[in-house]
């Protein structure tokens, strides 16, 4: 009760339509009501209504089915994306911190190589080099928003290297890994999580575009990206074939973010005194 | 008071001079635009996916890659003989032709044909244009299959090395454009043809064209044709909307609902010869089961293909043929949809689903077939996914790849089981084009290795078969054999739909997908 006390509103109701998203995206096999995946020709195209909320696409899909089944290729792709992207920036950063000198310099510039390409089209190029599926598009997504991480963690880390409690530590005989694992990254996670959290929006995005492109989700998966990219040629004729998807982009990215702002408000020390 | 007088009278004065100035620039602005408009009427912009890079017939030149169909397409180019809506070859810059012997053909040339760079068409310009494609062209050296040839006056004496019956047909083929060699102009990839336009300036993504006043034929009626290339058909949608372009050719199957409206737009389409087919790699375990290569056949439903995700923009395909050739269509058969009858086959084959995931098994190997086609003709990732869920439904798991990298993956055969593309099955009008490229063992494009003696015996008899109706029977008979065999499925043909303004006349697509810009087109005010 002290905890919920002390937390906003905001942060409360967010919190709880994140965990709404997270829940109905792990259930949707079981809760959607018709197999996203059968065809019936004899269905296509049909408006909405009673038996399909968002109509059926051009092979007699359910949208509604596809919008739901694509909920957990889409959050969970993004969650697993953010995950690694931001641990593998995380482990640069303190490592250049913490070891500097040419560690430092090394980690650095490489990740100066990486921040200095735009980063949808370095991912498309190395999504297309590694070729089409959402694994793929995983990989291309990680391997440039790492830096971003990295740098952030670093310049954390370097506040944190010359704190007392480190000098102490070190006194101590704690080891470098100790030191990292235990003294440093407890300490500048708060602010990390809060980009991370941020994070999920952008990466949502990018990641439906590399779909949207053909690079990402390959059919007949239901992803939300190659949901739009498939269908984009009916949106004069057929528009609920692309406004299903893209209004659960929408409500995600916006859930995630307002989750995000509101869990930085919480963990934010200067926004908590205001 | 006076001084007050004489400023007012200037400014009076100077108020007129600045109405009479704005007034003069307003009517001058007008009779501009009236101007631009009634040129404007007399112009056309035609968009088309059908152009560029990708497609490789960028520029003119008939003897570089498929750049002869823009040269014809645009008429900007003539060939010898042309097809007609039943795909036989008629006069065109020749007026007869006649077999001397099986390997020499005499061509008498239309009198009174210059090239816009004002030379008269003779034999010896067509001798001169045809030795420069058969020295540098690709395919039409082993088309053609010519020796030598003779120019006197206006008969052109072609002798080949053996007897080709095609001969006449393959002239057909956009590369035999007849073009003033002399006149070539390599840095514009500008060329002089015979055709009712003359090409002002050609890039790899548009081609400004304007009448040739020399042309032999009924003069062109538009001042300025603007051919202008698209790669994206929602695009090209957008652009026939908005007024942009008034002509479109490869608009997306779903956009022509948009433009049902008679008042404003008029669609004109035509069944062709190209056909999306699937051939089937003999050198995969898998496929070597017959079981498995019928059950394909079975299970792949074309109806719903073409009617449903191709709006009814297609024909069902039974062989390669449409049914508009003689040896087209309903002279053969094949399995239709019926996936009852494909799970009896599999059962009856050994392949049961033993562990219930839904996928049959033999031996411990699940029914797994790698479809492998291409995004580049979108009918191609729709029937993959119409095919992939089909299948599924009798116990066959597809795997999709449709990549553009198709080329490079299709030479490894260990790496697909269907190959499904889409090809011209008759560009020449002739039946043998598609065996000798498709279908024998030494074909280029037998991607998956078939081969079957008693079709190479009959390809041989057809090589050399000057009759039309033997020909038609002998394309029959190996088309019912690929068939038999289940070594190809044809699912359907393409139906080539060409929209414009309603003010557009005279622009009609062709069954050989060859003809579209011609003294006919016609922009009405």
């Amino acid at each position: 009760m002290s905890v919920l006390k002390n937390t906003s509103p905001k942060l409360i109701v967010f919190s709880a339509a994140v965990i709404i998203l997270l829940i109905v995206a792990a259930l949707a096999p079981l809760i959607v009501p018709h197999d996203p995946y059968a065809q019936d020709l004899s269905q296509a195209l049909l408006n909405p209504n009673s038996a399909h909320l968002l109509g059926t696409d051009r092979f007699g899909r359910d949208i509604f089915a596809r919008v739901l089944m694509g909920a957990q290729t889409s959050i969970y792709s993004t969650l697993v994306l953010v995950f690694f992207t931001s641990v593998i920036g995380i482990f640069v950063g303190v490592a250049a911190a913490w070891f500097g000198g040419i560690i430092d310099s090394l980690l650095m510039r490489t990740s100066d190589v990486f921040l200095a390409f735009p980063a949808l089209i370095f991912a498309i190029a190395v999504a297309a080099v590694l070729g089409g599926g959402i694994q793929n598009a995983i990989l291309a997504l990680v391997a440039i928003s790492w830096p971003k991480y990295a740098r952030i963690a670093r310049s954390l880390s370097l506040e944190q290297k010359g704190e007392l409690y480190i000098s102490a530590a070190k006194v101590g005989g704690a080891s470098d890994f100790q030191i990292i694992f235990i003294e440093i990254l407890p300490n500048i996670i708060g602010p990390l999580l809060v980009t991370s959290v941020l994070d999920i929006g952008t990466m949502m995005m990018e990641l439906a575009a590399l779909s949207f492109l053909g690079l990402g989700a390959q059919p007949p998966i239901a992803e939300w990206g190659s949901m739009m990219s498939d269908n984009r040629n009916l949106l004069q004729i057929a528009p609920w074939t692309v406004f299903g998807p893209g209004l659960a982009i929408f409500i995600c990215i916006a859930i995630f973010n307002l989750f995000g702002d509101s869990l930085r408000d919480r963990i934010d020390p200067k926004r908590r005194k205001k | 008071m006076s001084r007050i007088t004489q400023i007012r009278n200037g400014l009076g004065i100077l108020a007129v001079l600045l109405a009479c100035l704005v007034s003069c620039a307003l009517l001058l602005s007008t009779g501009c635009a009236q101007q631009e408009g009634q040129s404007s009427q007399n112009s056309f912009v035609y968009g088309t996916t059908g152009y560029g890079v990708d497609m490789s017939d960028a520029g003119l030149n008939p003897h570089k890659d498929y750049s002869g169909w823009s040269c014809v397409r645009y008429g900007v180019g003539e060939t010898l003989f042309k097809f007609n809506e039943q795909m036989q070859p008629e006069p065109w810059l020749a007026t007869e032709f006649k077999y001397l012997d099986d390997k020499t053909c005499q061509i008498t040339l239309r009198d009174g044909v210059k090239f816009s760079s004002g030379r008269a068409l003779d034999a010896q310009a067509v001798k001169d244009c045809l030795e420069q494609l058969i020295a540098i062209h690709d395919r039409a050296p082993h088309d053609l299959n010519i020796e030598s040839i003779d120019a006197d006056k206006n008969i052109l004496t072609i002798h080949t090395k053996e007897p080709n019956p095609s001969l006449i047909n393959y002239l057909c083929d956009p590369y035999g454009a007849i073009v003033d060699v002399s006149a070539y102009d390599k840095a514009d990839d500008q060329v002089a043809g015979t055709g009712p336009y003359i090409a002002k300036s050609v890039s790899d993504t548009e081609i400004s064209l304007e009448p040739n006043p020399d042309y032999w034929g009924e003069k062109a009626k538009v001042g300025n044709v603007i051919v202008s290339s698209f790669t994206d058909g929602d695009a090209l949608t957008a652009a026939l909307q908005t007024g942009e372009i008034q002509g479109t050719y490869g608009l997306p199957y779903a956009s022509y609902a948009l433009f049902n409206d008679t008042n404003k737009y008029a669609t004109n389409s035509t069944n062709t010869s190209r056909v999306f087919f699937g051939q089937v790699n003999c050198n995969s375990e898998i496929i070597k089961d017959d079981a498995v290569r019928t059950a394909l056949a079975l299970g792949i439903d074309k109806e719903g293909f073409v009617n449903t995700l191709l709006n009814g923009h297609g024909a069902v395909a039974t062989g390669p043929f449409p049914e508009n050739f003689d040896f087209g269509k309903n002279k053969v058969k094949a399995e239709s949809y019926d996936p009852e009858k494909a799970k009896k086959i599999l059962e009856d084959a050994g392949w049961v689903d033993s562990d219930g995931d839904g996928i049959r098994d033999k031996d411990g190997k699940k029914l797994v077939i790698r479809w492998l086609t291409y995004p580049g003709r979108m009918e191609l990732p729709l029937l993959a996914e119409s095919a992939q869920y089909s299948l599924k439904q009798i116990g066959i798991e597809v795997e999709v790849n449709s990549t553009s990298n198709h080329s490079e993956i299709r030479k490894d055969k260990g790496a697909w089981d269907v190959y499904v593309s889409a090809i011209v099955a008759a560009p020449t009008g002739d039946p043998q084009y598609f065996f000798t490229t498709s279908c024998l063992k030494d074909s280029a494009k037998n991607f998956g290795d078939y081969s079957n003696p008693e079709l190479e015996k009959l390809a041989k008899q057809l090589s050399t078969e000057f009759d039309p109706q033997k020909r038609s029977e002998l394309a029959i008979k190996m088309q019912q054999i690929i068939l038999d065999d289940h070594a190809y499925f044809f699912a359907s043909h393409l139906n080539m739909g060409i929209v414009t303004d309603s003010h557009v006349s005279g622009l009609n697509p062709h069954p050989s997908d060859y003809y579209e810009i011609s003294s006919d087109l016609t922009v009405k005010e």
